[in-house]
């Protein structure tokens, strides 16, 4: 790796391409940065100019080189202890910094858990225009503009949006809408060591305590089956049910805001707009009305099959399949029945 | 004394169902059916929630501000009736369908004529646009750290301590007054308020001001321009199952068997 010597002046009017921001995860990268990769390419395409990746952390050396194979042109790393966790302060600082340095037209970031916090900052930082949670973007020929597509309302209804002339344009992209780029052998990248002269001491906020719930199994996000339960579930005791269903289909409990709100279930099993976003092959949801909030998080679920006693529930118009029913004489028979099949 | 401000938008029922509406013919506004109330965003019931947690632990004055055009003034009184001490209307035909940038530079400037807050607290996300952007840009402006998704609230002698969420956790974070919070629904429902309370708002009158007020210059603010709001196609063709509960979970685990692997 070599240190960046970079000199904003000799950018100046050039097109410099796409910026994303890449996650790791486990060593590794996370799934949004391959989809990330795809979205970049597919700007810097009509855009032109190249795509750069960039990726904060620390012992990233396996990640690094994965992302090196995606076919982006460098990756800029700060691989540094105090980068291993997210720090607003830390990571605006420096992401504030490589924008400045490589002047990119656009900055793509994943609508994670990272990415929505971090892009409004650096939008404001730089006073340029953010557009989050995209599923869809263009750019427009003439113009060379964005044309941005995302879900508002709770996910009832679209908005298409421009972006005001000063770049970077900054946008988060929504989770599972891009297909997930391939690495491929031999399409090594230029890796640099991106100096990013961050002080911890300078810091207003600090982080004092970082507390990990005990995980039981696998993660939501990663799940191939999801038994999700709302309202119509009733209470913790109804829930204990459904994961005697989750567990034996192999998969593990999700719900909707309600039973969170409730008390039945930690937070961390909401799905939806402002939960976990999935993407199971199958998703059941019982005794969820399918609000579009909801929706916002299971609709690219591979199937989605749902009981609800009510024939005019919503969710019916999201599902696959569905069952007009009362969960509590349904979900004993199918566990019973999926046992014998599945275990 | 603690002063908070509470930041807190005006919206359309975000529960009601979208079937119910119409898109106006600019393409540009939501048209709710006739007679369904506005309603306080839900995160910022959350923020003013928090905002009288900490008055009930410590004191403090809440000052609630509330931007728009045409506020619906007894949905708003709501917040004084719950316990906020003050409310201040920012109302003007400029303040219609500012984005986020318009918004977070209305409101800094209102809490700079008010100068200044120890705690501003903010919903994480408005539950019509769903930007999240509005907090942190009113922190950037500001000069003010910013603590996003807060859970808990606590102000102790010498800063103020937010528990902030995490994908599978939460972690612990200070920093000194003045800070800015955005409140998540995990802080707990905003209380329901005592019948006389309710009463006693709806006779406040608000101080009201607009931009001339504010000295605020939004003709350069836009960052982001709505072209138009659609509905996309989405609807999905049901296949029903019927029958018995045991003739269902029959039929459910067949659809089952061919999908898990
Ligand atoms: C800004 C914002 C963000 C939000 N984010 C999220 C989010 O991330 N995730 C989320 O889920 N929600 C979210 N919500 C809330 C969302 O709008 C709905 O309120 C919520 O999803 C409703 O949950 P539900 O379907 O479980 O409950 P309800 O809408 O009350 O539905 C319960 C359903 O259970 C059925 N039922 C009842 N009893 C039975 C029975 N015995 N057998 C079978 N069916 C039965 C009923 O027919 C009904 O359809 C958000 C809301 C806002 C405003």
């Amino acid at each position: 790796m070599r240190e960046a010597i970079l000199d904003k002046g000799a950018n100046m009017g050039e097109n410099k391409g796409v910026l994303f921001l890449a996650e790791g995860r486990d060593g590794g990268l996370a799934k949004i940065t391959y989809e990330l990769t795809t979205a970049a390419h597919e700007i810097a395409g009509q855009l032109g100019g190249e795509v750069n990746a960039a990726l904060f952390g620390t012992g990233l050396t396996r990640a690094v080189a994965e992302l090196a194979r995606l076919g982006v042109a460098r990756v800029y790393v700060v691989d540094d202890p105090l980068f291993a966790y997210y720090h607003p302060e830390a990571y605006l600082a420096v992401a504030t910094r490589l924008v400045r340095d490589i002047c990119p037209s656009v900055v793509l970031m994943g609508h994670t858990d990272t990415g929505r916090e971090l892009a409004p900052r650096l939008a404001f930082a730089l006073d340029t225009g953010l557009c989050p949670n995209c599923v869809g973007i263009e750019v427009d020929a003439a113009s060379d503009a964005l044309r941005l597509t995302r879900p508002v309302f709770g996910g009832k209804a679209d908005g298409l949006y421009s972006l005001s002339e000063d770049e970077p344009w900054i946008v988060t992209i929504a989770q599972k809408v891009f297909e997930p780029a391939v690495a491929h052998e031999g399409q090594a990248a230029e890796v640099v060591a991106f100096a990013h002269r961050v002080d911890a001491g300078s810091f207003r906020i600090s982080v004092t305590e970082r507390v990990e719930d005990s995980s039981e199994g696998i993660r939501l996000e990663d799940a191939t089956v999801i038994v999700s339960g709302g309202r119509g579930i009733g209470s913790a005791e109804g829930f204990a049910e459904l994961k005697e269903l989750a567990a034996a289909l192999g998969g593990c409990v999700g719900a909707s805001r309600a039973p969170v709100d409730n008390g039945w279930v930690p937070a961390n099993l909401q799905v939806g707009l402002t939960g976990t976003v999935v993407s199971p092959n199958v998703y059941l949801a019982v005794g969820i009305s399918g609000a579009a909030q909801h929706i916002a998080g299971c609709s690219s679920s591979n199937t989605i099959i749902a009981i609800n006693r009510d024939p005019e529930a919503p969710i019916f118009r999201r599902a696959h399949y569905g069952a007009v029913a009362d969960w509590r004489e349904v979900v004993p028979a199918l566990t019973q029945k999926c046992r014998a099949m599945f275990g | 004394m603690l002063t908070i401000a509470v930041c807190v938008k005006q919206v359309t029922d975000p529960e009601a169902p979208l079937s119910l509406f119409a898109i106006a013919a600019d393409g540009r506004h939501l048209v709710p059916p006739p007679g369904t109330p506005p309603v306080l965003s839900t995160f910022d019931e959350n923020a003013l929630e928090a905002a009288l947690k900490i008055k009930d632990a410590v004191g403090s004055r809440v000052t609630v501000l509330s931007m728009g055009n045409k506020l619906a003034k007894p949905v708003l009184k709501k917040t004084l009736a719950a316990g906020a001490d003050e409310l201040i209307l920012l109302e003007d035909e400029q303040f219609e369908d500012l984005d986020s940038n318009g918004t977070a530079m209305v409101l800094a400037a209102t809490i700079d004529k008010l100068g200044g807050f120890d705690i501003v607290l903010c919903g994480r996300q408005a539950a019509d646009t769903d930007a999240g952007q509005v907090g942190m840009g009113i922190a950037a402006k500001l000069g003010i750290p910013a603590v996003t998704l807060a859970r808990k609230v606590e102000v102790t002698d010498t800063s103020v301590r937010v528990e902030r969420i995490l994908p599978y956790g939460h972690e612990v974070v200070e920093a000194a007054p003045p800070v800015l919070v955005t409140a998540s629904n995990e802080i707990g429902e905003l209380r329901f308020p005592p019948v006389k309370a309710v009463i006693a708002a709806q006779k406040v009158q608000p101080t009201v001001w607009g931009a001339a007020d504010l000295g605020v210059d939004l003709a350069r603010s836009t960052r982001a321009n709505l072209v138009k709001f659609f509905v996309p196609a989405r609807d999905i063709l049901c296949e029903m199952i019927g029958g018995s509960p045991q003739e269902i979970a029959n039929g459910i685990t067949e659809v089952l068997k061919t999908r898990i692997v």
